[in-house]
């Protein structure tokens, strides 16, 4: 049953576990592709942490908070461990998106590229201290400029996010406007332009929200930047929360992002 | 860069390279040790390695259930032999991934009491049986493509076996293997993605025989070793076509087709000749009109099934025997009689 299930999932991530020869016995042992293992080990690492804060709450047994938080730290330096050739991944993405062609994506994503780029230095510079290799190090001096560069990241991409949406908005306002200029024509429907007038006046948030329905890329990296915001703003103290909140908003962002390796066309472009 | 981005999306591609570095840190340690390093940075070098291990264990969560998958999908293999090996090979796999699953929960503290030396040595006995069968296949492979060889040449060993009959029988015997040996040589040559798995195969044996204490070598050569392999197998990530498919399973080539090929083409090609030959006895018409029909030869003969074979024949008798007896002075016959097929 377990297989089964193990297979099932991997159809849903699109791994290649078909590969070309299945008669193949060598080291090309095809695991999960390494992004979605990634995304299913922070999942994890912030299910710990919600789970740890629960049982904190419920004063549950010590050895089970010591258990988990053990559990999430060694998930942590693991993952810290694989990140180690991403400010490559990071400079080659700004390489790409500075050939944008609209202003305000090409220098929002740019810029959070590189200021990226700048935190897996930074993570790098951290891993080599946890390691023992650069001993005398600030570990609190350089994991202070690791949030911020990620902090920074975070806006950027936010921003690129409200501006698409601003453009998403304009466009359905003149859509509407359109429409509204083709009833007069019909003289015969009065109480239909009524209706088209009270629709101008409709409340943002349900013109937000119907835009976002329509675009679920734009949705998902709105929600999945939104999540992520909670941990640096709780770290550099702009905005104190629990470890409860900050596990789920990572179980939430950890999610979407499974999501969106999965379903490749869900990713914001 | 792009380079690294397009390697490192690969899944099993990051792993190799801190496997890599693993055995490099083990090496390392070793050859300090011999040199006389201080035991600070020996204990630095033994801490990146248990964390590069562990992480390397925390990715490597998912890979039982894909090695039991990858042994249901050979089941079905058309090889007895092949199937049986890679079948066995990939649940010795999956067992070996299942024992390192639960030291890495002992190691993170998931399940605290559990026996890390006792699961340790049952990894490393699953891992040995994989590289075992590994060996045999190939081993199977390596002889199957010898005899290949052999059989394809002619039988030379024959008539020297009957002279050296007459000398001695060691001599007969050194002659052979030296037969063999020459033999092997050119077949792991030829395939030489054969050979970077044997090797690989070959220098991870080595981790599992000193782990269990059934063949004790120093943990530098065990370090050596597994470097080696994880170099090779990262060779075969950056270039898939040094990756090993076996010859046993290829698709065999549609016969029936390429023989009219070649028959079409061979007609066309004589007939070319026979063209070639009236223009150096300067029989310009019939020339270009032999000219006109190799090209409708060779358009025919990929077209050509059983049956129209004779009416290829009838043609080509057609244009060739009025030929022979022009050039008969020139004793150059073409050869009609091969087109009976």
């Amino acid at each position: 049953m377990l297989p089964d299930v193990y297979r099932h999932l991997c159809a849903f991530l699109d791994v290649r576990y078909r590969t070309e020869d299945p008669h193949s016995n060598q080291s090309k042992w095809r695991g999960l592709h390494s992004p979605a293992m990634n995304m299913f080990i922070r999942a994890a690492q912030y299910a710990c942490m919600l789970l740890g804060h629960v049982l904190e709450r419920q004063a549950g047994p010590g050895a089970a908070r010591a258990a988990l938080r053990q559990l999430e730290a060694s998930m942590s330096s693991g993952r810290k461990l694989f990140r180690l050739g991403n400010m490559v991944h990071a400079m080659v993405a700004a390489r790409q998106t500075i050939q944008l062609p609209d202003l305000v994506p090409r220098i929002c994503l740019t810029a959070s590229n590189l200021i990226r780029a700048l935190y897996f230095i930074c993570d790098t510079v951290l891993w080599l201290k946890s390691v023992g290799l650069l001993p005398h190090i600030y570990k609190w001096k350089w994991r202070n400029w690791a949030t911020k560069c990620y902090y920074y990241s975070l806006l950027m991409n936010l921003t690129r996010d409200l501006y698409e949406i601003s453009w998403l908005l304009e466009q359905a306002a003149e859509k509407e406007k359109a429409k509204e200029n083709s009833f007069p024509w019909d003289t015969q429907d009065q109480d239909l332009i009524c209706l088209e007038t009270e629709r101008q006046s409709q409340p943002f948030l349900p013109l937000l929200y119907c835009t976002l329905k329509k675009h679920p890329p734009l949705l998902l990296d709105t929600t999945k930047n939104l999540c992520d915001l909670s941990s640096p703003l709780d770290r550099l103290g702009i905005y104190k929360t629990n470890p409860g909140i900050i596990g789920l908003c990572g179980l939430l962002s950890s999610l979407v992002g499974i999501l969106t390796i999965a379903k490749p066309h869900l990713k914001l472009k | 860069m792009e380079a690294w981005v397009r390697f490192s999306a690969q899944s099993a591609a990051k792993e190799r390279v801190f496997r890599a570095a693993q055995y490099a840190c083990t090496l390392l340690g070793y050859t300090m040790q011999k040199n006389g390093a201080s035991a600070e940075l020996l204990a630095r070098i033994k801490q990146l390695e248990a964390h590069m291990s562990l992480g390397r264990k925390l990715f490597r969560l998912g890979n039982s259930a894909e090695a039991l998958e990858a042994a249901k999908r050979a089941i079905h293999l058309s090889d007895m032999v092949l199937r049986f090996c890679i079948t066995v090979a990939h649940l010795n796999r999956a067992m070996y991934f299942a024992c390192d699953n639960i030291l890495w929960a002992g190691k993170t503290g998931l399940v605290p009491h559990a026996d890390q030396e006792k699961w340790s040595q049952r990894s490393f006995r699953y891992y040995l049986f994989a590289l075992i069968m590994n060996l045999s296949r190939d081993a199977y492979e390596i002889r199957l493509l010898m005899e290949r060889e052999a059989s394809g040449k002619r039988p030379k060993g024959t008539e020297n076996g009957h002279q050296a009959q007459v000398d001695n029988g060691l001599q007969h015997l050194a002659l052979r293997l030296r037969i063999q040996l020459r033999l092997l040589g050119h077949v792991l040559r030829s395939n030489p993605p054969l050979l970077l798995d044997l090797v690989k195969n070959a220098c991870d044996i080595f981790i599992p025989l000193d782990k269990l204490g059934l063949y004790k070598t120093s943990p530098g050569f065990v370090g050596l070793c597994g470097l080696t392999s994880s170099i090779l197998s990262i060779l075969t990530i950056v270039h898939p076509q040094h990756r090993y498919r076996s010859e046993l399973l290829k698709e065999p080539k549609k016969q029936q087709q390429s023989r009219e090929d070649r028959f079409g083409l061979q007609a066309s090609s004589w007939v070319g000749a026979a063209a070639r030959k009236m223009k150096m006895l300067n029989c310009r018409e019939r020339e270009s009109c032999l000219y006109m029909r190799a090209s409708g030869f060779s358009a025919v003969g990929c077209e050509a099934v059983q049956g129209e074979t004779s009416i290829l024949q009838k043609m080509l008798q057609q244009s060739i025997q009025p030929m022979n007896s022009l050039i008969r002075h020139q004793r150059t016959q073409l050869p009609v009689a091969a087109f009976s097929c």
